[in-house]
């Protein structure tokens, strides 16, 4: 038996099991109970009241639109609705848990059985989803330690923020995975608009159950908790850590412990936080304050009416409507201002390409140079459409139109405004610039002696010249094919 | 006694007969020369008399309780003054708010007078297992005033106030009211705000009225009900007729209101069909009280009504799904009380002691006992068998009583299965005769029915026995017309004459008859 055991625990090949346990904070104005701000980063307990803080005598007042927030995630995520909106209580003392228990949906979660889709590595990947539920958040404790004298503060600011808890199935098996599936999840709910998903400051946060077991072993191995990931980089890494930790230790002939540990993200590693005893017994009771009530299918289709399109299929139409890559039309999509931006400008006519090119490589630099939002930056879509149509037209050089670009967006006038106010609109009359080429020629004897010998990196330094001469307002190609005429072949003559 | 009913005070008050100011010190006099033996309250406010000389004369015509003093059993918030629960972890709390039932009084002119006492968080049927010591019934000092609202019981029914508000989870507003002899009215559930009432069980819990006469309670009980946004239990989808005759009636104001309100109450018994419960009469109560509640129902079938025995060997369960599904919603609430934002305190080195020695110092050992049950019937290893089967046999009583009203009106019974037992005699309380009041009051609350206990006689021992009357979710209208015949027809000796002493103090000192 013994033997048999070894021979598994020795086993060459290993492979990862990992699920999720993701929450989002809901971008509601209030509170799921109360009518308390939910704005991030006021000053401790400024954002209170007797509701959130579980003075007795009060009574939780559902908010209508965590309920309707929460159901367009179980909505975009496929998910099984639950009609009937009601509540537990999830029972256990802390001292930043106000009424000694959290609200939560325990017996009836309002989403079961939905998926999420992933593409990693160029392949697709169905990731299933078990449960969306809606949850109120806890405060939070700060423990200072100081020379015997210790206290705890506590900030009740968060106690009752609604939360939507996704809970995965184990079906990611690799860091890479991992990270593309918070990458979409995270970008699904941005789309949604149910939440601004800030890892940093705690919107988003997810928790990683990862274990691993001998490749093609129908058993679970031994499953370990990894908690504060507040990157998603950081979630790679440290999926990537503890499945490497877990390897190791069952490579030695070692255990691996249930337990929950804490992501580093400095020194890069997990810590043991505490062991798991047999799951915590937190009595829920139904919640006999808050009223159960019926979602009418008349709701849940508007709800579903209302979604917006979902960054996967706004991909897929990137690609075929709009003859985008794959790589653009996911650069163009992570970012949904920036997407939304797009289609805009296409429809006002911007050629799909050249635009797709603008936005990425023009307009991000600007952006992020300046670390603005796609919406702080006053151009319109149409302002968009009329810029390229001017380059398309031949009215400006894609160089002059870079500079008119930099004028709209800190001004938001019209690039046919800049253009023609600056005297920007490019020379391609040939008549007119062949009188400049003849006075460069003339003024650069030595370069055309150059160019005629066969250094063709003269003919360069004479369009420049050109350029000079007109403000780089010549058409450059036109340019180009003048001196040439006006050379003749390098090496001739 | 209808002469310091709140509607005999309310229109000496219209005409100018007597003030306000009057009517307070009346009150408040009689609290300080009897209640330091009875201790219905645990504070009384003397600045209700000023308060009441604050009321705008030009008001007495029309506010619906202009003037008249009202006690709040003391798990109702009161903004500024401090409501304890009956428990020391509460004794320095002061709420931040109002409780909805006592705003709308408030709005309506009514006078605070003060807090009432009660078993601690409600969790008792004797007000004994109060932090401050128990409280005496009016009738008989030796005994129990009955619980868990025997402060506002007491009060009422000892002359210190017109109208108490309590809170009935079990029967702790019908009880102490067959007690003491007076009225005690529980609503449907949810249809008075439950705003700033401390909770023992969400599910479970009512705001009721307790006052000297049917009327009185109808009228305090229109004022205060509909619903409040501040409570979604009490947005519940009303019966559109009852619905209107509600809001119509609020709409009214003084004396209109009240003209209506009789013309609604006085309909007598002719064709209404009752079924006596043969389980509310079983093992466990008195002969005293079989007697008078039988009286009661042949007096009722002489005046018209008709009456049935009918047996109901579901309401056997009440007790068990009532101890589980109340213990385990009570444990729940009462772990917000933990020592970190509000009320007692005791420090210690670090949170979790803290909360742990605020708990067992605050705690009384009632509430600890139900903690503990509470905490038990939702183990997981209990959960299934016993909570989720509570809930359950609670839907299935809910549904065989729903049936029973297709062919009945209301539901007749005593209150209590004796009169008031001793003080300190709830402990040794024969089992069955515990079990016996539990089935008498809780069937109401496990299915939200409305339910009524007015005096029906009294017992060998001269002690008051109480009729309950319950009627079918929303029929309170009905329920209070049919107590209010009773209270018309029942023979004048059933009247408690503890009230007729203090009329009698009233016209020496007051000067108002």
């Amino acid at each position: 038996m013994m033997s048999v055991v070894r021979g598994e625990t020795h086993a060459t090949e290993y492979e990862a099991v990992i699920g999720f346990e993701v929450h989002v904070e809901l971008a509601t104005a209030t509170k799921l109970f109360c009518s308390c701000p939910t704005t991030f980063g006021a000053p401790p307990n400024a954002h209170t009241c007797p509701i959130c803080l579980g003075h007795p005598g009060m009574l939780p007042l559902l908010n209508e639109r965590a309920v309707e927030y929460a159901l367009r995630a179980t909505l975009a995520f496929g998910c099984e609705i639950e009609r009937c909106v009601r509540f537990d209580r999830k029972q256990y003392f802390y001292h930043d848990l106000p009424k000694a228990y959290q609200i939560s949906q325990i017996h009836a979660p309002i989403g079961r059985n939905g998926s999420l889709t992933i593409d990693v590595g160029g392949r697709s990947k169905v990731i299933r989803i078990r449960e969306i539920h809606l949850e109120e958040d806890a405060g939070k404790s700060i423990h200072l330690l100081g020379d015997g004298d210790n206290a705890t503060l506590i900030d009740f600011n968060r106690s009752g923020i609604p939360l939507i808890e996704i809970v995965t199935e184990p079906d990611i098996s690799s860091p890479e995975e991992a990270r593309a599936f918070l990458e979409e999840l995270r970008l699904t709910i941005l789309y949604l608009g149910i939440s601004d998903v800030r890892m940093e400051e705690g919107s988003l946060r997810a928790d990683a159950n990862i274990s691993v077991r001998p490749k093609g072993s129908p058993v679970f191995g031994a499953k370990v908790e990894v908690k504060n990931l507040n990157s998603i980089s950081g979630v790679e890494r440290a999926v990537a850590y503890e499945i490497e930790r877990q390897i190791s230790l069952l490579r030695r002939g070692e255990r691996v412990v249930s337990e929950t540990r804490r992501w580093d993200e400095d020194l890069r590693r997990t810590f043991s936080m505490r062991q798991k005893f047999g799951g915590f017994d937190y009595r829920p009771i139904h919640e006999p304050e808050v009223v159960p009530y019926v979602l009418e299918e008349s709701y849940i289709e508007r709800i579903r009416a209302e979604l917006p399109e979902l960054p996967k299929e706004r991909r897929r139409k990137f690609q075929e409507t709009y003859g985008l890559s794959a790589y653009d039309a996911g650069v163009l999509t992570a970012n949904r201002e920036l997407s939304d931006l797009f289609e805009a400008g296409v429809r006002e006519g911007a050629p799909p390409k050249p635009l797709a090119n603008w936005l990425m490589s023009e307009f991000l630099g600007y952006v992020n140079e300046r670390g603005l939002a796609v919406r702080d930056v006053p151009i319109t879509p149409r302002q968009w459409a009329e810029l390229l149509a001017l380059i398309e037209n031949g009215t400006i050089s894609t160089n002059i139109a870079k500079a008119v670009f930099q004028r709209m967006a800190e001004s938001g006038r019209d690039p046919r405004e800049i253009v023609e106010a600056e005297g920007l609109v490019q020379i391609a009359d040939p008549k007119a610039l062949r009188e400049i080429v003849d006075r460069v020629l003339a003024a650069n004897p030595k370069s055309v002696e150059d160019y005629r010998k066969g250094k063709e990196k003269a003919l360069g330094f004479l369009v420049g010249q050109v350029m000079r001469e007109t403000r780089g307002k010549a058409h450059p190609e036109l340019v180009n094919q003048l001196l040439r005429e006006a050379l003749g072949e390098p090496g001739g003559a | 006694m209808d002469g310091f009913s709140v509607l005999a005070w309310r229109s000496r008050l219209a005409s100018g007969e007597a003030t306000p100011e009057d009517v307070a010190r009346h009150y408040l006099e009689a609290i300080a020369a009897r209640d330091p033996e009875i201790h219905a309250f645990l504070l009384v406010r003397e600045e209700a008399r000023e308060e009441a000389r604050n009321l705008r004369v030009e008001d007495r015509q029309t506010l619906p309780f202009f003037g008249i003093p009202v006690a709040l059993k003391d798990n109702f918030l009161t903004r500024g003054v401090r409501t304890t629960a009956g428990s020391r972890i509460l004794e320095t709390y002061v709420p931040p708010v109002d409780a909805t039932a006592w705003k709308h009084l408030a709005l309506g002119g009514a006078v605070l007078l003060g807090k009432t006492n009660l078993d601690e968080f409600a969790m008792g049927v004797s007000t004994e297992t109060s932090a401050f010591g128990p409280t005496r019934n009016p009738w008989d000092l030796t005994r129990t005033a009955g619980g868990s609202s025997g402060g506002s019981a007491a009060a009422v029914a000892a002359g210190f106030t017109p109208l108490a508000l309590g809170s009935d989870t079990g029967g702790s507003v019908r009880q102490p009211a067959a007690y003491t002899g007076i009225v005690g009215f529980k609503p449907t559930y949810g249809l008075i705000s439950r705003f700033g009432l401390i909770h023992m069980a969400a599910s479970l819990d009512t705001v009721g009225v307790l006052a000297n006469t049917v009327a009185d309670a109808a009228y305090t009980f229109v004022h205060i009900s509909g619903s409040d946004h501040k409570d979604p239990t009490s947005f519940g989808k009303l019966p559109p007729a009852f619905a209107n005759q509600l809001a119509e009636i609020q709409r009214l104001a003084y004396p209109a209101r009240v003209e209506r309100l009789h013309a609604l109450l006085s309909r007598g018994f002719s064709g209404v069909k009752v079924a006596l419960v043969r389980e509310f009469l079983g093992d466990g109560v008195s002969p005293d009280v079989r007697i008078a509640i039988e009286a009661a129902a042949r007096r009722m079938e002489e005046l018209g009504a008709h009456v049935e025995v009918v047996s109901i060997p579901e309401l056997k369960l009440a007790s068990a799904v009532y101890a589980v599904v109340m213990t385990a919603e009570a444990a729940s609430y009462l772990g917000r009380f933990d020592g970190v934002r509000f009320g007692l305190r005791v420090p210690a080195g670090d949170v979790d002691t803290l909360s742990t020695w605020t708990r067992s110092q605050g705690f009384g050992w009632e509430v600890k006992r139900r903690i503990l049950f509470g905490t038990y019937v939702t183990l997981s290893e209990s959960f299934v068998d016993l909570y989720e089967r509570a809930l359950r046999a609670r839907r299935f009583l809910a549904i065989r009583l729903e049936a029973l009203f297709a062919d009945y009106d209301l539901l007749l019974g005593p209150t209590t299965p004796t009169t008031a037992p001793a003080l300190g005699a709830a402990g040794d309380l024969d089992p069955v005769v515990e079990l016996t009041q539990d089935l008498l009051t809780i069937p109401a609350n496990l299915a939200g029915l409305p339910a009524v206990s007015v005096p029906a006689g009294r017992g060998s021992d001269g002690m008051p026995v109480g009729l309950q009357i319950v009627g079918p979710r929303y029929s309170d209208l009905d329920v209070l017309a049919f107590a209010f015949s009773w209270e018309e027809a029942r023979p004048l000796e059933a009247r408690p004459p503890f009230g007729g002493k203090i009329m009698e103090l009233s016209s020496r000192e007051g000067g108002n008859e």
